[in-house]
């Protein structure tokens, strides 16, 4: 059937097709996701936590906060100056804050003053229900004896006992950034920094977008030499993983690329079955590339280092073929062999495609992208192989080359079944105990690998200006937004007593710059009973000082007319630029908001915010890292089951076509898996579920070798080994190279590649001849 | 005779009769270690029927800070430290502003060690200055050149000899402050308790 000259014009005709289908892809701008986030996240859609976190992160993803200087005032404003004029031509930033217009400066006071007798600090709150008024009185003194007023606050008149000066130096208190001299600046002791706060225009997560703001960043640290310039955001994280990623694609498929052409090339001795082989290849990727596009719209950049790996395995369909083609072979012989072969490699093909589509089943959206990407990848290189090499191939292996005549030598190598038999229960008893060792890991920092001088910057960054951790944050649920402030209040008292141990630096959060109505009412009214009173406590200040009767009257009538301050101006005001991101709105039916937490101290401070939480109805713990551990942990345990599944499908397939002798055929992929975890048991390389999947491949490739060897047992003029030897070796390259990769997860899937194929590889020669 | 004197005047220039006069009280005060001594003060308050007056005493040790002890109408110390700005009352602390992390503070702290130590060259660099000497005496007359002193006071005057004796303060919101010193000590060795006072 395969014979019909129709076939292999029709299926270029299909892959030209997909060619067509995946340039369209590669030309498509944000065609590569670089978020680490999206591999994971859809098991946690669909509910309220998720919708809030994406619209949280949305927004937070897209900032990013820079800070120059690290001298004295002028010169830091010098350097900011410098670093501020390259941002802005450089067309990477929708908006760039920097330079306050005096107004702004004011703005704290100008906004919030009017509203001043509805806002009261919990101390001062806590001192009128407390019927306190030397401790009220006592601070009115201090201010008015006080040779300068305090910076920053009302006139004294304006604001006689300092209730409002106390308030709003306790909402400055959440961040260190001040306004001075027109610029906002953070000051370190004797090193002030100068902040611009950037906005970048397009997704932090757009290929294009990370190497404009780059670019742009770099840009400005030169202009702003000598001093200091740090910036933080999560663009500079994706931007060094997606480097970094970009890097190791290049170095792998280059490498894998490399190391296959010169095996070819040693062991054919001629170009032809280099180009055969790598027509399955480039066959096979494009249709990946272009069935994933279509089926997911973005591919991500994982999927693309995953599939460049790809590369060491579709690459042996054709080898396996080509090693059984001979010199002088005409096109009939040619088919005689591929029939021949036939059911070996589509019995390869088979279990391949069953191992590698098993990675779809856990909820990963990652996974089931390179599960589709690797079953089409192989589909297509094996119909490649299948279509169109018996039409194109001539000549077959140089066997007087120094590498099949190796390679059959190592077939032909006897050694004594004791030597053998000792090295077996050594190498089991030694796995054994490294077995016993094995320890396991599902932190989610595996999946990226960030330079330490991007997490030390970072980190400098939030200590110096406060920011807050995008990880770990609160959401608080209710039906209204009234009643989601009054939520928060009664979440702020818990709070409050975790900050007292100082477990948690601090924390932002709306309704501690707009209270809730009630409690500004019932603020009010405690001003009204105990300071605005006839005989109250300003008539008394008034009799120490000698405010004026009118004054006291006037000031009694502005209590009065004051309005409380409302959520809707506030969200209306540009005073609430750099909060408004906390107040998410209306969520599905509910009104949600978001408490963000700064300076959360280890584990044992996320326990107490989480118990904290646990105390008020309505408010939810969010902690992503720790969600995404679980979500590893969760998805390690169900690959492990998914990968003895795929064993026993692989088996029982195996069973119908070679009977007993199928456990010949599994059994160097089962001891090369148990011995491999045995490897990483000694080296204290926890499992993770890289490792699992790196053995589920292990699986889908081992199996292969064990087939064609089974297919061919007598194998004289050694075709089948050399074929399954040479898929080894470019498999090795490949995977090998994996190893080098910088992020921990590739490394580690790298590694139990490594171990487990080449294992494989061996014991499907040694069981050989011992049995 | 007029006409050679406008000519004197234009040809010297007055900004430099100015600084020459700068120049002559810096050197009149000196930069002295420590100073302290006793102080009044009033504070005028525009809405207010009197002004508020104070008493007490005060220390002033250079690159350390100032410890400002009300005694009258009531007991109270304000520390400005490099770090800080304490107040207390019957030793607790009643309130308390970070100067290194609060910029305002530190620049307000500055000019404040600078005024009651009558170091002119600190003060020069927040502020636009013009002097005058007379025999003994000299008065300065001092306005801030940076928006953030700006938004605190309008103008400064001081007025002393060999020592500052008195201080107007001008602040922004229309209050004025005026402190006279007395009983001045220059580069009094610190006790013990006082070097302690500034940790």
């Amino acid at each position: 059937m395969t014979e019909h000259r129709l076939f292999p014009w029709l299926w270029l005709l299909v892959t030209a097709l997909l060619a067509l289908a995946a340039w369209r892809w590669a030309a498509t701008p944000g065609a590569i996701d670089s978020d680490i986030l999206s591999l994971l996240e859809e098991r946690t859609n669909a509910n309220l936590v998720s919708q809030a976190q994406s619209r949280l992160g949305e927004n937070a993803a897209r900032r990013v906060l820079v800070l120059v200087g690290g001298g004295d005032l002028a010169s830091a404003v010098r350097a900011a100056d410098a670093s501020y004029a390259t941002l802005k031509n450089s067309a990477a930033f929708a908006r760039i804050e920097y330079q306050l217009d005096p107004a702004r400066a004011q703005e704290l006071q100008t906004f919030y003053a009017p509203h001043r007798t509805f806002l009261l600090t919990p101390a001062q709150r806590a001192a009128l229900q407390a019927d306190d008024r030397a401790a009220l009185i006592d601070q009115a003194l201090r201010g008015f004896y006080s040779p300068v007023g305090a910076p920053g606050a009302l006139a004294l008149m304006d604001d006689p006992f300092q209730l409002f000066a106390a308030w709003q130096q306790e909402r400055g208190a959440a961040t260190r950034v001040r306004p001075l001299q027109d610029r906002l600046v953070v000051l370190d002791g004797e090193r002030h920094y100068v902040a611009l706060l950037l906005e970048i225009a397009g997704s932090a997560f757009d290929q294009q977008v990370q190497q404009r703001v780059g670019a742009a960043l770099a840009a400005a640290k030169q202009a702003a030499q000598p001093a200091d310039f740090l910036s933080a955001g999560v663009v500079n994280f994706a931007l060094a993983v997606q480097q970094q990623a970009q890097r190791e694609i290049s170095l792998i498929g280059a490498g894998s690329m490399l190391g296959i052409v010169l095996l070819i090339l040693a062991a054919f001795h001629s170009w032809r079955p280099l180009l055969l082989a790598l027509l399955p290849i480039g066959f096979g990727c494009v249709a990946a590339i272009a069935v994933c596009s279509w089926v997911f719209g973005r591919i991500h950049i994982f999927t693309l280092v995953f599939g460049s790996s790809l590369v060491g395995v579709s690459v042996d369909y054709g080898l396996h073929f080509l090693c059984h083609t001979r010199a002088g072979d005409d096109r009939a012989q040619r088919f005689a062999r591929l029939r021949r072969l036939l059911p070996g490699l589509t019995l390869a093909l088979a279990t391949s495609v069953l191992a590698y589509l098993t990675l779809a089943l856990p909820a990963f959206p990652g996974l089931r992208q390179m599960a589709l990407f690797s079953a089409v990848g192989l589909l297509a290189a094996w119909l490649t192989t299948v279509l169109w090499l018996p039409w194109l191939a001539r000549g077959g292996l140089a066997r007087q080359a120094w590498l099949p005549r190796t390679l059959q030598a190592l077939q032909h190598l006897r050694l004594q079944g004791r030597v053998v038999r000792t090295l077996a229960v050594l190498l089991l008893l030694a796995s054994a105990w490294g077995l016993t060792r094995t320890s396991v890991n599902d932190d989610v920092r595996l999946l990226q690998n960030l330079p330490p001088q991007l997490l030390a910057e970072q980190q400098r960054v939030a200590d110096l200006a406060g920011v807050a951790s995008p990880a770990q944050f609160l959401l608080v649920h209710a039906a209204t937004p009234e009643a989601v402030l009054q939520t928060e209040e009664r979440l702020a008292v818990e709070l409050d007593t975790v900050r007292a141990s100082g477990l948690l630096g601090a924390y932002q959060a709306v309704s501690l710059w707009v209270p809730s109505q009630q409690r500004q009412r019932q603020d009010h009214h405690l001003l009204t009973q105990k300071l605005y009173a006839e005989g109250g406590w300003l008539d008394y200040l008034g009799s120490q000082v000698g405010l004026p009767a009118a004054w006291l009257d006037t000031s009694r009538a502005a209590h009065a007319a004051a309005q409380p301050l409302t959520l809707q101006a506030w969200l209306d005001a540009p005073a609430s630029s750099a909060l408004r991101h906390l107040w998410l709105g209306r969520v599905g039916e509910e009104t949600v908001s978001v408490v963000a937490l700064q300076g959360l101290k280890g584990q044992a401070g996320s326990s107490a915010v989480r118990a904290a939480a646990q105390r008020v109805p309505g408010v939810t713990w969010v902690d992503r890292a720790g969600d995404f551990s679980q979500l590893l942990q969760t998805y390690r345990i169900e690959m492990a089951q998914v990968a003895a599944g795929a064993y026993v499908l692989v088996f029982a397939a195996l069973l119908w076509r070679y009977r007993r002798a199928a456990l010949r055929v599994v059994a160097p992929t089962v001891l090369a898996s148990l011995i491999t975890l045995g490897c990483l048991g000694w080296l204290s390389i926890p499992v993770n579920l890289f490792t699992v999947l790196a053995l589920l491949l292990v699986l889908g490739v081992g199996i292969d070798y064990g087939i064609y060897m089974e297919e061919e047992r007598s194998d004289p003029d050694s075709a089948a080994w050399i074929g399954v030897s040479l898929s080894a070796m470019t498999t090795l390259l490949s995977f090998g190279l994996l190893a080098l990769s910088q992020t921990p997860a590739l490394q580690t899937f790298g590694l139990t590649m490594l171990l487990g194929v080449g294992l494989s590889w061996g014991l499907a020669r040694g069981l050989r001849r011992c049995a | 005779m007029r006409f050679l004197l406008l000519l004197c005047v234009a040809l010297c220039g007055a900004p430099s009769w100015a600084a020459d006069a700068m120049q002559e009280i810096r050197q009149r005060v000196g930069t002295p270690e420590s100073v302290r001594g006793q102080f009044e003060q009033k504070k005028h308050i525009a809405a207010l029927e009197r002004p508020l007056l104070s008493k007490g005493d005060f220390l002033v040790a250079r690159n350390r800070g100032v410890v400002w002890r009300t005694m009258t109408p009531f007991p109270q110390v304000l520390k400005l430290t490099r770090r800080d700005i304490i107040q207390e009352q019957n030793g607790k602390v009643r309130f308390q502003l970070s100067a290194e992390r609060e910029p305002a503070v530190r620049a307000v702290n500055q000019v404040l060690f600078a005024l009651f130590a009558g170091d002119f060259a600190a003060l020069e660099q927040s502020f636009t200055s013009s002097g005058k000497v007379e025999g003994e005496r000299w008065r300065v007359t001092m306005q801030p050149s940076s928006n953030a002193l700006a938004q605190l006071f309008k103008e400064i005057r001081l007025e002393g000899a060999n020592t500052v004796q008195r201080v107007e303060l001008f602040e922004a919101n229309g209050d004025r402050t005026e402190i006279r010193f007395k009983g001045m000590q220059v580069n009094s060795v610190l006790s013990a308790e006082e070097v302690k006072l500034f940790d």
